[in-house]
């Protein structure tokens, strides 16, 4: 399969569509990563809850698109084992996963997760899904995750993330998608549609092969 | 297989609201200490620690407390190595469970076990459909355990059925799944006490995994409300012989 030689504008512009998404998460890894080594004093649940949850507020205030957002500490880091978890969702910030963060049986809660594992092992950031987001919010869901480096030996201090719910981004992309083909997809890595205006198929189904193909970085792709 | 409980818990993590918080924390954590991600004797932290950890006042924590102290969830103790513990006596057991198992009625469990059905046969279907590869590698690794532990079997089972959902990506068939399953709380301990059950419980699991991977459709339902009717017709007969 080649891929076409130029990118149509209309393919163009459902990636612009998702740049504010990829954008926005990179910048607050950054931002994160100085403001929690800045911090003096033990890196506790508490100090992390201090320093993520304006921030991930303000995330859900300003855009309604964004279903979820928050910071989850690497193992080690707030203790040994364990990871710790500090996620808001919904336009009331109601917190996600809290009474993990007491358990002492859940070393490895995140460990197989992608949204997880695969930003603090390629150090870059990462789309995870569609998937069922089973472990905390329990909705369909593409999660984006970068992970917040400290500049230490023992790797990155966490992952921060937001979550955009699959109908939010059909919502977004729709038209865009209709404007490059009539059954025109946003996929996956793995070929999974995650937005498509096709009338044969549904997120969370395996796209039929096109030569139509253009990437768009993160992963995703829109096939024609 | 990974250690300790991860998603099957699923339903003690859906967000903590405003309003009522005393109620929702007090059964947040009873669930969190039914299912096994509190564990029994273990200890709580401290008032202050515990509120920041949720994000409620101090005051919220210490009525929550007192509510799980009254239903003998949570004991605490006085003394230099005092605070409070998630009670010893709430490790799932035999008698705990036959004596949940006395208390419900045929008709309930008939009832339950039909919605659980009807659910994993549709979630199963779904995953027939959607399932990739790694979704039928994750199922496999919850067919069955080693050893003969029935805590470590009912985790599994219910794992195993997480994985199904997931792999199905149909949310609101995901979610239902989750909760209903967890509907039959210590009373999915008890077929696990039991060797047949469990080898038969893990051929249905291995049959419904080859249909997903083969994506038969029809297969898959058969196979899912095989497995459910299997852990729903012990339960019956069980039920039988106690009464």
């Amino acid at each position: 399969m080649t891929a076409p030689r130029k990118t149509p504008p209309e393919v163009t512009e459902v990636a612009r569509s998702l740049t504010p998404q990829s954008d926005q998460v990179q910048r607050w890894a950054v931002t994160l990563g100085r403001s929690l080594t800045a911090r003096r004093g033990p890196l506790t649940g508490a100090a992390i809850d201090r320093i993520v949850k304006p921030d991930v507020e303000a995330m859900l205030a300003a855009d309604p698109d964004i279903a979820g957002a928050g910071f989850v500490a690497a193992e080690g880091i707030v203790g040994a084992d364990r990871n710790y978890m500090a996620w808001w969702q919904g336009p009331e910030a109601d917190r996600v996963d809290a009474i993990a963060n007491l358990s002492a049986s859940t070393p490895g809660r995140y460990r197989d997760t992608d949204w997880y594992r695969i930003p603090l092992t390629s150090g870059r950031l990462t789309v995870t899904g569609p998937y069922v987001d089973l472990l905390c919010t329990d909705g369909f869901l593409l999660t984006y995750t970068a992970p917040v480096e400290w500049g230490r030996p023992e790797g990155p201090l966490g992952v921060a993330g937001v979550d955009i719910a699959i109908p939010s981004l059909e919502r977004l992309l729709a038209r865009k998608l209709a404007a490059v083909s009539a059954t025109a997809s946003l996929v996956n890595n793995d070929d999974r549609i995650i937005v498509t205006v096709s009338p044969q198929a549904s997120p969370g189904d395996f796209a039929e092969p096109s030569d139509q193909r253009w990437t768009i970085g993160h992963g995703l792709s829109v096939i024609a | 297989m990974p250690t300790g409980p991860t998603r099957s818990m699923s339903a003690v993590f859906t967000p903590l609201r405003s309003g009522s918080l005393v109620d929702q924390i007090s059964e947040r954590i009873a669930e969190a200490a039914e299912s096994g991600l509190l564990e029994p004797s273990q200890r709580l932290p401290n008032e202050v620690e515990f509120a920041a950890a949720l994000g409620v006042s101090p005051l919220t924590i210490r009525e929550a407390l007192a509510r799980l102290r009254d239903a003998e969830i949570v004991v605490t103790t006085r003394g230099r190595n005092g605070g409070s513990f998630i009670s010893p006596e709430l490790a799932p057991s035999t008698e705990r469970a036959e004596s949940r198992l006395r208390d419900t009625t045929r008709a309930e469990l008939t009832d339950l076990s039909a919605h659980v059905e009807a659910l994993a046969a549709g979630c199963a279907r779904a995953a027939a459909r959607r399932a990739g590869e790694r979704d039928v590698e994750q199922m496999r690794s919850f067919v069955s355990a080693e050893g003969s532990d029935s805590a470590e079997w009912r985790r599994l089972e219910t794992e195993f059925l997480v994985e199904v959902a997931a792999a199905g990506r149909i949310a609101r068939l995901a979610r239902a799944l989750m909760q209903a399953q967890a509907e039959f709380g210590v009373l999915s301990f008890l077929p696990n006490t039991d060797a047949e059950f469990r080898t038969a419980a893990a051929d249905h699991r291995e049959r419904l995994i080859n249909a997903i991977a083969c994506h038969g459709e029809a297969e898959a339902e058969d196979a899912a409300r095989a497995l459910i009717a299997h852990s729903a017709s012990w339960l019956l007969t069980r039920h039988a012989e106690l009464v």
